[in-house]
């Protein structure tokens, strides 16, 4: 009479793992970089990952399979950040978005084509680019990891930081701005830039 | 009618606007220069971070630590399939259900990843027995020029036979940090015991100081120490780092050995290329 209950829930559990490793584990390292880029260290990229994993693998039951696994391990790594991380680490993050403005127009080019527009006159060493994210404030930060970065849509970014389109498309845009800026002093002050009119 | 405004520039870049606004999006950037600047630049950040950005890849410790939970039949988080509601079904065992609910959160609570909490691990190493101590101390000596290299040489073959011919008692790792080059090695003593140290050099100067010992002396806790839940953390396989403004100190365990590594060098690289051993 015992034997068959137990083969049941033997079953049942063996099932669970074949699914959570066909439709969870393939994008783990998806969630471990944007992790990583979120925490700032891999360590805490690495804890972040198995707590996310843990909890999805718990509420395996509660799939909302309209929205996809990904979205739904990004949803769990969302809240599981902003519930254990975040409020222990939060900093200001507040940007005074008008000086960045003044700061742009005062820097942007006069027409389309100045060669600060032009992407092979920059020469950026491994890992900068990196670092240059990693000042952006949040939630300017957050739009470009998972869009530049990670390419994910619209329609799921605005999911994950729970906000409308608009704010995303409105937020991605004066991200890019921002690294635009931030950019530009970092070639002006390495002399990372090529201008091709100083050369000879 | 939609007011395109220049934030539409970034949606243009990402291909996310709507087929009825397409067109007037194009002929804004076609015709305004504001709006053609401002696509230039929504452009060119864009394609810098895809031609620039590397993308890190999970540390296989890492890896193998959720799918060997995700494995394991006696995971304490495992869970029916049914919805929870039908676990109270049956009147008889619905005390004796919330019961383990509760045993079961408190079990979680208690085994909630320390993401935050490992980072005083730190804070609670002292004493000049003390690996990690000893590690900083070691590297703040060694680039002060006060700590020197007994062997100098990037051949790995002879900074092992200089650790034999030293009496290093336990096998030593000398791994490859990337854009490092090794330069050399030197032995200390503590009580007669003689561990292994290395240093490697970048290209800007930057050096990277590896400190080795057998977790046996760390278990013995005599010689070279470190706080208990510190050597419980690592011997799960955990590495730890600890990064500030001028350095990066780390701690993990390769092979039998725990190693301390500071170094004044790129603090991504050294934690990609330790932590994911």
């Amino acid at each position: 009479m015992l034997a068959f209950p137990l083969s049941v829930i033997t079953s049942e559990e063996r099932k669970l793992n074949e699914e959570f490793q066909l439709k969870a584990i393939p994008h783990l390292d998806e969630l471990y970089d944007f992790a990583y880029r979120v925490t700032g260290s891999s360590s805490n990229a690495g804890a972040l990952l198995i707590e996310t994993f843990r909890r999805a693998y718990w509420f395996w039951a509660k799939l909302d399979e309209r929205i996809g696994c990904k979205a739904w391990l990004f949803r769990i790594m969302r809240n599981t950040y902003t519930s254990i991380y975040w409020k222990k680490t939060k900093k200001s993050g507040e940007v005074n978005y008008e000086d960045i403005l003044k700061l742009y127009e005062s820097l942007k080019p006069s027409s389309t084509g100045d060669y600060i527009l032009k992407i092979e006159n920059y020469n950026l060493p491994e890992n900068e680019l990196t670092k240059i994210i990693s000042t952006l404030p949040y939630d300017f930060r957050i739009v470009i990891i998972l869009k530049d970065i990670l390419g994910h849509s619209y329609d799921d970014i605005a999911d994950f930081v729970d906000v409308p389109i608009g704010t995303v498309r409105s937020r991605l845009y004066r991200a890019r701005k921002m690294l635009f800026v931030r950019l530009k002093k970092y070639a002006a002050d390495n002399d990372n830039l090529n201008n091709p009119e100083t050369k000879i | 009618m939609t007011e395109i405004k220049k934030d539409y520039t970034a949606a243009f870049v990402d291909e996310e606007i709507k087929d009825d606004l397409i067109k007037e999006v194009k002929q804004k950037i076609e015709t305004e220069n504001d709006f053609a600047i401002d696509y230039k630049v929504q452009l060119l950040v864009k394609n810098l971070i895809k031609e620039n950005v590397i993308k890190y890849e999970t540390p296989n410790k890492v890896r193998k630590k959720i799918l060997k939970r995700t494995n394991s039949g006696l995971d304490v988080y495992k869970k029916s399939n049914k919805p929870r509601s039908y676990i109270f079904e049956k009147p008889a065992f619905a005390f004796a259900t919330a019961l383990v609910i509760v045993f079961a959160i408190a079990l979680i609570l208690m085994n909630r990843v320390g993401f935050v909490e490992e980072k005083d691990f730190d804070m609670e190493q002292t004493g000049e027995n003390n690996l990690f101590v000893q590690a900083q101390n070691n590297f703040n000596m060694i680039i002060q020029g006060k700590l020197d290299l007994q062997i100098k040489t990037s051949d790995t073959k002879e900074v092992l036979k200089f650790f034999q011919d030293k009496v290093i008692n336990y096998s030593t790792i000398i791994p490859d940090i990337p854009q490092m080059i090794l330069s050399g090695a030197f032995i200390s003593e503590e009580n007669g015991e003689r561990f292994a140290h290395l240093v490697y050099a970048g290209k800007n100067n930057e050096l990277a100081y590896l400190y080795q010992v057998d977790e046996s002396y760390l278990y013995d806790s005599q010689i070279i120490t470190l706080t208990n839940d510190f050597i419980k953390y690592l011997d799960e396989m955990n590495c730890y780092s600890k990064v500030t403004e001028n350095h990066v100190t780390l701690l993990t365990k390769i092979e039998s050995n725990i190693c301390a590594i500071v170094s004044n060098g790129n603090s991504d690289t050294i934690e990609n290329y330790f932590c994911s051993q």
